[in-house]
């Protein structure tokens, strides 16, 4: 026991450490450097087989062009003269960073030479603030979409969510989001946005499939809501596209654009729309559709799903003649009253993602 | 080491034969006999090593996938795809070489922040404070260049990027860009010049300001901390 009781001690004895030396470069030093750089080899090597590079087609210059990152979707929205400036600042650092030993002399570090840390690691922090600070105010649309009172902490929410190109910060370099990132909270309150109407897939009696697409393909949802709002008021008449169509009638032009940034299609006067809608149309639905053209009552109560069967139960009952108390039917009211809308939305069906089968008289008169 | 291992070494006719020719048997027992100092025996003192060993990594990798690599717009994305598919690890060397350039970029910066943070920059080791400041653009270029060369969307986007950048200085602008590329936008001749400075002119560079670097190190020895 004794002896036992001697062996820990000894094993677990505190030894003397050795005062610090010099040692030669090799073996010491050369091989622990070599055994350091093996093993990052080795982790590169692992890197590489876990996450090898990727090799993309070749370039298109002719093709869309998405930004890479925000540096260049920055170039092209910053004023060339804060480009400029901001380029010059990041070559100045770099200059900077030559005349580090004519800035801080001396043998030792001193006070000064602390300061001069602080300095250069405040402006290398202010700079890359400053330039994201500029580019989310240039990179965004002024006028449009923009509105006091944003909710900045909550950008993520939306932006987040893109797999596009986007900053450090993870917002969106384009300030665009995808429509789902609304439908995805708002797709209770379908025929609030005409979702119903304008996303479907319809079926023409040939069978092809005609795109209407308000939101996947020609309308985004930012075109009448803005979703830099505060939420109480997402909806802001004057500040949106919907109320300069309001405040410009005939004279305003809706520009389509297909995506956020890319391929604008025709513009349309506005006029195109309120043919069929009346302004404020995404409050009532087809609503105000109806009240312009009373056959599409009885054209709504002919439609069908793609398998044959009607939208619902009280279009079904209605099949022979026009229905009194359903939002499609003929009625002479002149304006659109919250309780048709309050119609609207209950009669709406709920499934959303099956093609519509359209009769062939009825595709006739909605040519 | 032993002083047996050390005589058994020094006394190999392989090493005589040499150094009957080289005359270098002085200079690399010096070398190697250097003391190294405890203070630099920290981790921290290991990331410009460190760095060097990725930048040789790079030189072997990058020397295997300019076997393969085609530097025209046409060519060049199918060359990379017939190294990530074809070629024998090629996917492994192009890996390899993919992450050690990210990795060298930042072992570069820690490097720097050690030597900026210990003051190492100070007298006298002003000029090789300039020296890895030149070492740190010239790695950048590297870095950059090398994300043109697969003339892919991302590398063609980065090469505009740049030339719409230099578009914006002042006064120079045009003409910067104009060294970049003739036309406009973007074609073959930015991959061009991306290409011969990633194999040609900044390796030439680089190793100038390696040998200055090391053989300013070897004569000044490493700073002592604060």
């Amino acid at each position: 026991m004794a002896e036992k009781q001697g062996f820990l001690a000894r094993l677990f004895r505190k030894r003397p450490k050795e005062p610090p030396g010099d040692k030669p470069f090799f073996p010491d030093f050369a091989l622990f450097e070599l055994l350091v750089g093996l093993i990052l080899v080795v982790l590169l090597a692992v890197a590489a087989l876990v996450w090898p590079g990727v090799a993309g087609p070749a370039a298109d210059p002719a093709g869309d062009f998405e930004p890479e990152s925000f540096i260049r979707h920055g170039l092209d929205s910053l004023p060339d003269w804060l480009a400029a400036v901001g380029i010059g600042l990041a070559a100045g650092f770099v200059l900077l960073l030559f005349f580090i030993p004519r800035l801080d002399p001396g043998g030792r570090r001193t006070n000064k030479a602390k300061r001069v840390t602080v300095a250069l690691g405040v402006l290398f922090i202010l700079g890359w603030l400053g330039l994201y600070a500029a580019y989310g105010f240039f990179a965004i649309p002024q006028g449009s979409n923009n509105t006091p009172g944003v909710e900045w902490g909550l950008c993520y929410r939306c932006h987040g969510h893109w797999e596009g190109p986007r900053s450090p910060l993870g917002i969106s370099a384009c300030g665009a989001v995808l429509d789902e990132n609304c439908m995805a909270c708002h797709l209770d309150h379908p025929e609030l946005v005409n979702y119903f109407w304008h996303s479907q897939e319809r079926v023409s009696p040939e069978g092809d499939e005609i795109p209407a697409g308000l939101f996947p393909g020609t309308h985004r949802c930012s075109d009448c809501h803005n979703p830099h709002a505060p939420k109480t008021d997402a909806l802001t008449p004057g500040e949106t596209r919907l109320g300069r169509m309001r405040a410009g009638g005939d004279t305003y032009v809706f520009e389509y654009r297909r995506t956020p940034s890319s391929e604008p299609h025709p513009s349309l006067p506005a006029s195109t729309c309120y043919r069929c809608h009346e302004f404020g149309f995404q409050r009532g639905g087809a609503v105000e559709v109806v009240r312009e053209y009373p056959r599409c009552g009885w054209w709504a109560s002919t439609r069908r799903w793609a398998d044959g069967t009607a939208w619902s139960a009280t279009r079904r009952s209605a099949r022979a003649g026009p229905p009194e108390s359903t939002a499609f039917s003929p009625r002479p009211t002149a304006t659109c009253t919250a309780s048709t809308a309050s119609r609207a939305r209950t009669a709406w069906p709920a499934t959303r993602s099956r093609s519509l089968k359209i009769e062939p008289d009825a595709w006739a008169l909605s040519r | 080491m032993s002083e047996a291992t050390r005589e058994k070494i020094g006394g190999s006719r392989w090493l005589k034969w040499l150094d009957e020719r080289f005359r270098l048997k002085r200079w690399v027992v010096e070398a190697m006999k250097k003391p190294v100092h405890p203070w630099a025996r920290k981790w921290y003192y290991c990331l410009g090593g460190l760095t060097l060993v990725t930048f040789l990594v790079l030189v072997v990798t990058g020397l295997i996938l300019l076997q393969h690599y085609r530097p025209t717009p046409e060519g060049a994305a199918e060359s990379i795809g017939r190294i990530m598919n074809d070629v024998w690890f090629g996917w492994l060397v192009r890996g390899i070489h993919h992450w050690a350039a990210n990795v060298m970029m930042v072992l570069i910066v820690a490097h720097m922040l050690r030597v900026f943070l210990t003051g190492a920059y100070k007298k006298p080791r002003e000029l090789n404070w300039i020296a890895g400041v030149l070492l740190l653009v010239t790695t950048a270029g590297f870095y950059v260049s090398g994300f043109v060369l697969p003339w892919d969307q991302r590398g063609f986007e980065i090469a505009s990027t740049i030339v719409a950048a230099l578009k914006k200085i002042p006064l120079a602008g045009d003409l910067l860009a104009g060294i970049v590329t003739s036309v406009t936008p973007v074609g073959g001749e930015a991959l061009g010049f991306f290409y011969a400075n990633h194999v040609i002119v900044l390796p030439l560079v680089i190793l100038i300001l390696l040998l200055f670097h090391f053989v300013m190190i070897r004569r000044q020895g490493i700073a002592e901390p604060l």
